[in-house]
C-alpha cells in the first residue's frame, strides 16, 4: 500500500504521489467532485481521472467512494456522463466514468448503463473526406453528431474492453478505426493522417493514448513505428501531459525503460506551480509514476 | 368528423362563411410562411437582435511594412492604433485579452503561429497606454498539451519574461449565448465566462492560407475562443455546422474591438499547418474585422469576395470593398505579394484576385 508520504525513506514515486495528492486535496469539493483547475467548479472528467488515479494507487479510498458517487449523480438516464449537466451532447467523459467505476461492484449498474450508452452512440461517419483515412469507420466522438477522433475512441475502446465488452463489433471497429488513423511513419495526432497529399505530424499525447487503448488488442508489429516514435519522444519531452501519456503508452506495451520516475519528477518540479496544470494532467502524471516505477 | 365538417362547424360558430374562412386561412398561411422565411434570414435576425444599434466600428485599417520580428513592434502597434483613431484614453484602465493563433505549434515551423514577439509588442503597447491588465488566452484546436503548445511556439519564454498571464481557453467554463445571425444551424455558442471580464478583445491572428476556409485571418482566429471541452479537439462541432457560417455567426456574436494580423512571415500553400513560410513583411491592424480580413486578402493576392465567410457578413458586419475601407499606412499595392495556392484544394480555386 502506498502511503501519503512522510514515511521514512520515501521513494521518489511515493514523494511524487504524495505531492500530487496534496494538490488533489485542495481541488476536492465537499461533495466528492474534483475541480478541473485550481479554481472553478467540479467536472466529471476531472473527477473520473482522480478516482482512476486513487484506485490505481490504492489511495484515499473515501475519496474514491465519494468521487464515484459524485459521478453517478451526474449520469443521465440514458447512461451518458456529459461534460456539463446542461450540455448533454458533450458525452466524451462517459468512457472515463466507466474506467473510474471498473471493479467497483457498488457501481456495476452505473457502469453497465454507461457501457450500453457507448455501444449505442458513436461518431458519425462521412462519405467524402479529402484525407487518406476511411471516414466510414466509426469510433467515438467528443460531441454527439460529430466525427470520430483518436482520444474519445481510444478511451472508449479501453474502457469497454476492461468492462468486458472487448469482443463487441463496435469495439472491434473502434480498434480498426484507430489503426486507420495511425500515421504512415508512426504516431497519432488528434485523428488525421494525410490531407491533400501532406502527411501531418504526430503528437505524443495522442500517440500514448492510442497505444494505451490498443495494448493487448493488436499485434506488436502493427504499432511498432508508433512505439519507436514514443521512445524517441521520451528523451526530449518536458511537459506533463505529453510526457505522462508517452510513459503510459510505452508501459502498456512493456517498452518503458528504467529511470523514468526521475523524468517525471523533474517535469513535476518544473510545472507544479503552473496554473495550467489541470486535474486530468495531474492525475495522468500520477498514473505515469505508478506505471513507470521499475520497483512495481 | 371530416376536415371539412370541422371547418364548417368552426366557421358557423364564428359567423364566417366557408368562402370567408378559406380566404382568411389562406391569407394567414401566406403571411405566416413569409414571416417564417424572413425570420430565417440572418440579416433580419441581426436587425431583431438590436446589434445594428451598436455603433459600427469604423472600417479603417492600418498596414505597416515590417521585414523582421526584431523591429520595435510595440512602437509600430502604437502608431497603428493612433492611425485608427485610438488614443491612450481608449485603453487606460481597460482589461485587454490578446488572442493569438496557436493551432498546432511546431518548433521547426514557427510560421504556423502568431509570432511570440508580436504578442510581446502588443502587450507592451497596451500596457504603455495604461491598460489595467493584459492577458493572453487561446484554446488550441489540435493539441491537448497546452504546456507543450506554449513551449514549442516560443510563447512560453515571452510570457515568463514579461510576466504576462496565460489562460487555456479549452478548459474554461462557458455559458450559452444565442446565435444572433443564424447562418449555421447552431442555436447557441458556448463562450467562456472570462470574456465577460474583458474590456478589449484583440484578435492577434496569423496571415495564412487555409485548406477549408481559403484563408485564416482575424475572423477565423476566433474559433480558438471556444473551449475544447464543449467543442472537441479539433472543434468539430463548428466544422459540421459549416465553417464559413460559424465564422460569420461567431464574429457577429463576439465582435472583437481590434485585430492585429501577423503577416511579417505568414504561410502560403497548404495552410493552416502544412504550408510554407511567406515573408509578406506586413503587420495589419484594424477595428473592423471584415475590413481587416478583406485588406489582408488583397495583400495576399486573394479576392475577398471569393472568401465565403467574408461574403456572408459583407455589408452589415463590415465592408469588403477597397473604396469603403479607409486604408492607412502602406498602400496595398505597395505591399501586395501573392500567396501560393494549391489547385487541388477546392477552397483555393478561383480565389486569386
Amino acid at each position: 500500500m502506498v502511503g501519503y508520504g512522510g514515511q521514512p525513506e520515501a521513494t521518489p514515486r511515493d514523494q511524487l504521489l504524495a505531492e500530487i495528492l496534496a494538490v488533489l486535496a485542495a481541488r476536492r469539493n465537499h461533495d466528492g467532485g474534483f475541480l478541473a483547475l485550481a479554481a472553478g467548479g467540479a467536472r466529471p472528467d476531472a473527477t473520473a481521472w482522480a478516482v482512476i488515479l486513487l484506485r490505481a494507487g490504492e489511495l484515499a479510498s473515501d475519496w474514491v467512494a465519494q468521487g464515484s458517487r459524485w459521478l453517478q449523480a451526474r449520469q443521465a438516464p440514458d447512461g451518458r456522463v456529459s461534460i456539463a449537466p446542461d450540455y448533454l451532447p458533450g458525452w466524451w467523459p462517459t468512457p472515463l466514468a466507466v474506467w473510474a467505476w471498473l471493479g467497483n461492484r457498488d457501481y456495476a449498474p452505473a457502469r453497465e448503463a454507461a457501457c450500453r450508452f457507448l455501444l449505442r452512440h458513436r461518431g458519425q461517419p462521412v462519405r467524402d473526406h479529402p484525407g487518406q483515412i476511411d471516414p466510414r469507420l466509426r469510433g467515438w466522438s467528443y460531441v454527439a453528431g460529430t466525427f470520430s477522433w483518436v482520444e474519445p475512441t481510444a478511451l472508449a475502446v479501453y474502457a469497454l474492453s476492461q468492462a468486458g465488452y472487448g469482443t463487441e463489433l463496435t469495439v472491434r471497429e473502434g480498434i480498426t478505426m484507430l489503426l486507420d488513423r495511425q500515421l504512415p511513419g508512426g504516431g497519432w495526432n488528434y485523428g488525421n493522417t494525410i490531407i491533400f497529399g501532406q502527411r501531418l505530424r504526430p503528437a505524443p499525447e495522442h500517440t500514448g493514448l492510442a497505444l494505451w487503448g490498443l495494448a493487448g488488442q493488436v499485434p506488436h508489429q502493427e504499432v511498432a513505428a508508433s512505439l519507436a516514435y514514443l521512445e524517441e519522444q521520451l528523451s526530449i519531452l518536458t511537459t506533463p501531459l505529453a510526457l505522462s501519456w508517452t510513459v503510459l503508452g510505452l508501459a502498456a506495451w512493456r517498452q518503458l525503460p528504467a529511470k523514468v520516475i526521475d523524468r517525471l519528477l523533474a517535469c513535476w518540479q518544473r510545472w507544479r506551480q503552473s496554473s495550467l496544470l489541470d486535474t486530468a494532467t495531474l492525475c495522468l502524471l500520477g498514473l505515469a509514476a505508478l506505471h513507470g516505477d521499475p520497483a512495481r | 368528423m371530416s376536415f371539412w365538417t370541422a371547418v364548417q362547424s368552426f366557421s358557423r360558430s364564428r359567423g364566417l362563411t366557408r368562402r370567408g374562412f378559406l380566404l382568411s386561412t389562406l391569407a394567414g398561411m401566406v403571411l405566416g410562411g413569409l414571416g417564417t422565411l424572413i425570420g430565417r434570414q440572418p440579416w433580419w435576425r441581426w436587425l431583431l437582435s438590436g446589434q445594428y444599434a451598436r455603433p459600427a466600428p469604423p472600417a479603417a485599417t492600418f498596414v505597416a511594412r515590417i521585414t523582421s520580428y526584431s523591429a520595435d513592434l510595440a512602437a509600430v502597434i502604437r502608431r497603428g492604433l493612433l492611425e485608427l483613431g485610438l488614443t491612450p484614453a481608449d485603453v487606460r484602465g481597460k482589461r485587454v485579452l490578446l488572442k493569438p493563433n496557436l493551432v498546432e505549434p511546431c518548433r521547426q515551423a514557427p510560421h504556423i503561429n502568431t509570432h511570440p514577439l508580436v504578442i510581446r509588442g502588443a502587450a507592451e503597447a497596451f500596457l504603455s497606454w495604461g491598460a489595467a491588465a493584459v492577458l493572453v488566452a487561446e484554446g488550441p484546436g489540435h493539441r491537448r498539451d497546452i504546456c507543450q503548445v506554449l513551449e514549442e511556439s516560443g510563447l512560453e519564454e515571452v510570457l515568463r519574461e514579461d510576466r504576462i498571464p496565460f489562460i487555456d481557453l479549452n478548459q474554461q467554463p462557458a455559458r450559452p449565448r444565442k446565435n444572433l445571425l443564424g447562418f449555421s444551424r447552431l442555436s447557441t455558442f458556448l463562450l467562456p465566462d472570462l470574456l465577460q471580464e474583458v474590456d478589449l478583445l484583440v484578435s492577434v491572428a496569423k496571415m495564412k492560407t487555409h485548406h477549408w476556409a481559403g484563408a485564416t485571418l482575424a475572423m477565423k482566429n476566433l474559433y480558438g475562443l471556444l473551449p475544447g471541452i464543449y467543442y472537441g479537439w479539433p472543434k468539430n462541432v463548428l466544422h459540421w455546422a459549416g465553417i464559413p457560417e460559424t465564422i460569420a455567426d461567431l464574429n457577429a456574436l463576439v465582435r472583437p474591438q481590434l485585430a492585429i494580423v501577423d503577416g511579417i512571415v505568414g504561410m502560403e500553400g497548404d495552410g493552416p499547418i502544412m504550408g510554407t513560410p511567406k515573408a509578406a513583411g506586413v503587420l495589419v491592424l484594424g477595428t473592423n474585422l471584415p475590413a481587416v480580413d478583406a485588406t489582408c486578402a488583397r495583400i495576399m493576392g486573394l479576392n475577398p469576395y471569393r472568401l465565403a465567410y467574408l461574403t456572408l457578413v459583407a455589408g452589415f458586419l463590415g465592408p469588403l470593398g477597397e473604396a469603403e475601407i479607409d486604408q492607412r499606412g502602406e498602400a496595398i499595392a505597395a505591399v501586395a505579394t501573392p500567396f501560393a495556392l494549391v489547385e487541388t484544394i477546392p477552397a483555393h480555386r478561383q480565389l486569386r484576385l
